[in-house]
């Protein structure tokens, strides 16, 4: 197997001195369910409490099922939300209250990957437009004409074929839409990129191609990435870190090996235990009962308790009393958010 | 493609049986071959999966198998047989509107879409068994309440009165089975059934479905494109790759003993937990199209291992020495690497 050197592992000692992206006490409100029809609606917490540092040239994966919180995050990182609470520095500039003008201007350093490559891209828009397009935005290119040996150069980074680029995305299967997609956000030379699911909707052998390629163009570009999924099994592969969402809060934050070999939070463990192994040889065994789907009315405000005490195995006293806070665990690379951890 | 392959010990009467099926769709660009000669059988309580990618043509044997192939398209070749008996020709067809929805129905992908949202989740059950099974409206809704509380709802009674949109994807998915269940089926066909699912909901939903095939013997034809799923559930597997069957076995087999370069592939493709490498197998290259399907070997433009025999179409030749079949001329153990990084890119200046 190649081993494939990334700029930070965690054996690594010493990692680069100051983060790309440091996120501190980053809380998301949402309007909820209000009480009385013509009423005031009620605060939703969607995020609370979340800090993470993302290193130049590191991946951070975001793992979480439906409703945890991890599509919005990689939003509020965009400025593209009003945050309740927190503060974010993007390469060394405060970024939390900005004005409009300047967060447009901030998307030159962070662009977005989207999930679905069938409908993330303009099917009126040749690929030429579809990638020049940020480079008018953005003052770069007076026109798309005046980008095409650019947007040609871009096009044989993400490994696709310059001829194509006067065809519409029609023409194309999902991985090379997703390319054109990929090729899209490096136009503007980003600092970040923050990737929503780019290959949940792919197939399998494709995926694999995907995947590939941007940890290529992460070792070549020295990009950063967030890597947004809902299950363990991809994220593996690209991420030097992982963290996990649960129901708005980051419950468990660990380099790779250490939270696949030893998860220390019991929704880890779970998560972990669901995902389906193909290979007789490593089954294990079956799943324990996973949680009950969060709901809306159950996101309201509620008061102190742990949001995973009620379907946690571990579950103590405290844990309905109290919420933890996400905690380095002493003397490792490990920050977990259990009583009983 | 010859005799259909059956995959374990020969059984008189399979429930379910495809020889060398056609489907064909008549489209403005020309005519796009969606099967090309799909055999196989499925014997009475066995679960079989089709695995394959998107356009590989596992959702459209399905269709054809359930009577949903609309036009453009149309079957133009080969045989579906229930229990020995074609459900094809003016008689098969009397024959099929009898079956479809009570001894074999269907659970479909996207439970949102495929519930109605205006009609309260009993009225769905109320609906389905009144219409097949001739019950009166109040004895449909008493089972329709069992029938709840039989895939696993809480407070079937309360749920009755519910709508679609007030029930999570994994809550709606399980009416979905439920629905399915309502006619006591012998078979169930499960189209990608917890693709939209989150992976815990997942798990709960693959071992409602193990339950149901043990306690009330159902025979269940799996679509699915995720190979772990396949290994928790099924038994006996057939690969497809564009509009084909390229390799059929046991499915314990499949994973450490395939035949075949493109499931070695897919096998390989496939990310795991326990897997610490940071480069994963890909197969390069993307599947033919369906409107000019390839005369030779369909994976031959992808397979690392091409020979000139390639040329030829291979047929699904049982395999030596052990059950299951594969189509391919040069089939051997696996064959594939890691992607290696590429030599040189252009520069990003």
């Amino acid at each position: 197997m190649t081993r494939f050197p990334g700029p930070i592992r965690a054996q690594d000692p010493a990692p680069a001195p100051l983060p790309l992206l440091s996120v501190r006490g980053l809380a998301v409100d949402f309007d909820g369910p209000r009480s009385r029809i013509w009423g005031p609606p009620s605060r939703v917490r969607v995020l609370e409490d979340i800090s993470f540092d993302l290193a130049p040239g590191e991946t951070l994966g975001l793992v979480g099922e439906s409703g945890s919180g991890k599509s919005t995050l990689g939003r509020a990182v965009l400025r593209r939300l009003p945050l309740a609470d927190g503060r974010i520095v993007f390469d060394g500039r405060d970024i939390t209250h900005l004005p409009l003008a300047e967060r447009r201007a901030l998307s030159r350093d962070i662009q977005m990957v989207f999930q679905d490559p069938y409908t993330s891209l303009n099917p009126r828009m040749t690929v030429l437009e579809l990638i020049a397009e940020p480079l008018i935005v953005h003052g770069l290119a007076p026109g798309p004409e005046a980008a095409r040996d650019r947007v040609a150069e871009l096009l044989r980074l993400v490994n696709l074929p310059p001829e194509n680029i006067d065809r519409f995305p029609h023409g194309f299967s999902g991985g090379q839409r997703q390319r054109i997609g990929i090729a899209r956000a490096l136009a503007l030379r980003p600092k970040l990129i923050i990737a929503d699911e780019p290959v949940s909707a792919l197939d399998v052998s494709v995926r694999a191609q995907v995947v590939n390629l941007m940890q290529d163009l992460q070792q070549e570009l020295g990009i950063s990435y967030l890597f947004v999924a809902h299950d363990l099994s991809i994220v593996r592969h690209i991420s030097h870190r992982i963290a996990i969402l649960h129901r708005g809060r980051m419950v468990e934050m660990a380099d790779c090996d250490t939270l696949y070999d030893s998860p220390a939070h019991p929704y880890t463990s779970t998560l972990l235990q669901a995902v389906p192994e193909p290979d007789p040889r490593h089954r294990r065994g079956t799943p324990t009962a996973p949680p009950p789907a969060p709901r809306m009315a159950d996101l309201v405000m509620e008061g102190g308790a742990c949001r995973y005490c009620r379907s946690c195995p571990k579950v103590a006293d405290r844990c309905h009393a109290e919420a933890p806070a996400l905690a380095r665990q002493p003397g490792r690379d490990r920050w977990v958010a259990c009583w009983e951890a | 493609m010859g005799s259909p392959i059956a995959m374990t010990r020969p059984d008189p009467t399979p429930i379910l049986e495809l020889r060398n099926l056609e489907v064909c769709f008549d489209t403005r660009a020309g005519i796009v071959r969606g099967l090309r000669g799909v055999s196989f059988a499925l014997e009475p309580g066995k679960t079989l999966a089709l695995v394959g990618e998107s356009g590989s043509g596992k959702s459209v044997t399905a269709s054809a198998v359930m009577g949903l192939i609309q036009l453009p398209g149309a079957i133009t070749g080969g045989d579906i047989l229930w229990k020995g008996e074609s459900l094809l020709g003016r008689a098969g067809a009397r024959r099929a509107a009898r079956l479809r929805g009570k001894q074999m129905s269907m659970v479909f992908q996207d439970p949102m879409t495929s519930l109605d949202p205006l009609m309260s989740i009993g009225a769905h059950l109320v609906e389905v068994q009144r219409r097949h099974l001739g019950l009166s409206r109040r004895a449909a809704a008493a089972r329709g309440a069992e029938l709840l509380d039989a895939v696993g709802i809480t407070d079937p009674a309360r749920r009755m009165g519910q709508h679609p949109h007030e029930l999570s994807g994994g809550m709606r998915q399980r009416v979905m089975i439920a629905l399915a269940i309502a006619c006591e089926p012998e078979l169930l066909i499960a189209d990608e059934p917890t693709t939209a699912l989150d992976v815990t909901i997942q798990a709960q939903v693959l071992d409602l479905l193990a339950d149901l095939q043990r306690d009330m013997g159902l025979s269940i034809l799996l679509i699915t494109h995720d190979l772990g799923v396949v290994a928790g559930l099924c038994e006996e597997v057939a690969v497809m790759y564009a509009g084909e069957i390229v390799e059929t076995g046991a499915a314990d087999d499949l994973f450490g003993r395939a035949r075949h370069p493109y499931t070695q592939g897919l096998v390989r493709a496939t990310p795991r937990l326990t897997d610490r490498s940071e480069r994963l197998v890909s197969i390069d290259g993307a599947p033919p199209g369906l409107l000019d399907p390839p005369s030779g070997c369909a994976f031959a433009p992808r397979c690392p291992q091409t020979t000139g025999a390639c040329a030829a179409r291979p047929p699904l030749r049982a395999a030596p020495g052990g059950h299951g079949a594969h189509a391919c001329w040069n089939a051997r153990p696996a064959a594939w690497e890691p992607a290696a990084r590429p030599v040189q890119k252009a520069s990003f200046a």
